[in-house]
């Protein structure tokens, strides 16, 4: 996992323990929040998104409210599945002011914005081109679970739903992405047998 | 070991965890599932914020820094919650009498206010989760408000009979309005409660408030009203608990939809 991005080396205890001391006024605690955490955010919201600058915005947005409500944070929880679901909120009020404003625009025939490659040399797709085309739950909870390094039970909270109905949506991401790869094997393939 | 079953440890396996020998050989021997797990084990690497970005956000907080006291402990929530309802009930209770509550048998009269007591217990329950970022919601707010007014309509329904009643409007207005005025009475109180924590759906929370408040109000109308025509209890007493739930249903949405128009940068 990226360094940037590895909260989950850092979650449990620690977590806990910065969390609690940002709580109680500790300056070097909130920076070190927004340090281990901004990464794994701003990939949650561009890999939803797609834009940077929407990413950019988001992830202000979720501070400030992080910020706001740092006192509902109650220690021995999970800090990720807070975060999260505070994440999350940001995002659905984020998506539905870009609709209202895309409503109100004049629908252009765009197609959707393909995101670029990590170099088409690469063997594999990257993980965000790979989640891209999922339906947007299965590809929060997946988000969530590899970038996050989120447990099922914390996706679960982050998410208001159950256990059960995050492994369902787990499966089906990764039924989706098995054949999505197997797919993209077999183009390789034939192209490979054309030359 | 079949695909299914590596599933759960592909996850573990992205977050850094080892992986099993028996999953280990069934992924070598799976294209499909050595594809996805070497995926999986890759690093994002085009998802990182700027340094200016993350200078500015610290900036922000460390202008607004200053020690908070975490929220009460749930339980104390939910006992707040709840003795808003006794409250309510008891001053409805001493201001306009307790004929309703004189009127009722002994079956009547347990069942009744059991069946409120625990369905308020359950919303105040909830609400208490839903005010908390991340907590564990056993069943979604608006399947818990519906199973519980249903369950409440039917005990209503099995413990009175219909009665001739003459004037069944004139006086059915009178109780859905002293109804909604002890909804409003509870749910003003328990917005000061809600208020201290983090409302991430207001939609759903404020309905659950709503319907918790129309239980006050409920409870205030069964304690004072003798009246016990099964039509004039379902469609006035019930009635006055289904538009406080609508209510709050309404006020959430409105608070919903204009909490994305808002942003408020940070300095």
């Amino acid at each position: 996992m990226h360094p940037e991005m590895d909260a989950s080396s850092s979650s449990g205890p620690d977590l806990e323990q910065i969390m609690t001391r940002y709580q109680s006024g500790d300056a070097a605690a909130a920076e070190s929040l927004v340090d281990l955490l901004s990464g794994q955010l701003y990939f949650f919201f561009s890999s939803q998104m797609g834009s940077r600058e929407e990413a950019d915005d988001m992830l202000q947005e979720v501070w400030l409210r992080i910020h706001r409500v740092r006192h509902t944070y109650r220690p021995g929880e999970p800090v990720l599945a807070w975060v999260y679901a505070i994440a999350r909120r940001v995002r659905i009020d984020n998506y539905r002011r870009r609709y209202r404003i895309a409503r109100r625009e004049v629908a252009a025939d765009v197609l959707p914005e393909v995101r670029a490659g990590q170099g088409s040399s690469q063997e594999l797709p990257s993980f965000a081109e790979l989640v891209a085309p999922l339906p947007e739950s299965q590809r929060e909870v997946l988000t969530m679970l590899k970038v996050g390094g989120l447990s099922i039970e914390e996706v679960a909270r982050a998410t208001s739903s159950t256990a059960g109905s995050v492994k369902q949506k787990v499966h089906r991401a990764y039924d989706r992405l098995r054949r999505m790869l197997q797919d993209t094997a077999l183009g390789r393939a034939r192209r490979g047998e054309r030359r | 070991m079949t695909c299914r079953e590596v599933e759960g440890l592909i996850i573990s396996y992205a977050s850094g965890a080892a992986i099993p020998p028996e999953a280990v050989a069934h992924i070598a021997g799976c294209e499909r599932c050595r594809r996805l797990t070497q995926v999986m084990k890759e690093t994002p690497a085009n998802a990182v914020p700027s340094v200016e970005q993350l200078q500015k956000i610290k900036t922000g907080m460390l202008t607004d820094l200053r020690p908070v006291k975490p929220l009460a402990p749930a339980g104390v929530l939910f006992v707040a919650l709840m003795f808003i309802l006794l409250v309510v009930g008891a001053v409805g209770g001493v201001a306009l009498g307790i004929a309703g509550w004189q009127a009722l048998g002994p079956p009547q009269r347990i069942t009744v206010f059991t069946s409120l007591v625990a369905a308020a217990g359950l919303l105040a329950f909830s609400l208490v989760q839903q005010i908390v970022p991340g907590s564990r919601l056993r069943l979604p707010p608006y399947v818990l408000v519906v199973v519980l007014m249903g369950i409440i309509a039917s005990f209503f329904a099995i413990l009175f009979h219909p009665q001739a009643e003459p004037t069944f409007v004139s006086t059915g207005l009178v109780c859905l309005r002293i109804g909604l005025e002890g909804a409003i009475a509870a749910g003003l109180l328990s917005w000061l409660v809600l208020r201290r924590g983090a409302i991430l759906n207001p939609m759903w929370t404020a309905a659950t408030a709503g319907a918790l408040a129309g239980l006050s109000g409920l409870t205030v109308l069964e304690i004072f009203c003798p009246n016990l025509n099964e039509y004039h209890i379902l469609v006035w007493h019930l009635g006055a608990a289904l538009v406080s739930a609508a209510a709050g249903l309404a006020i959430g949405t409105i608070a919903e939809l204009s909490s994305g128009r808002r942003t408020r940068p940070i300095p």
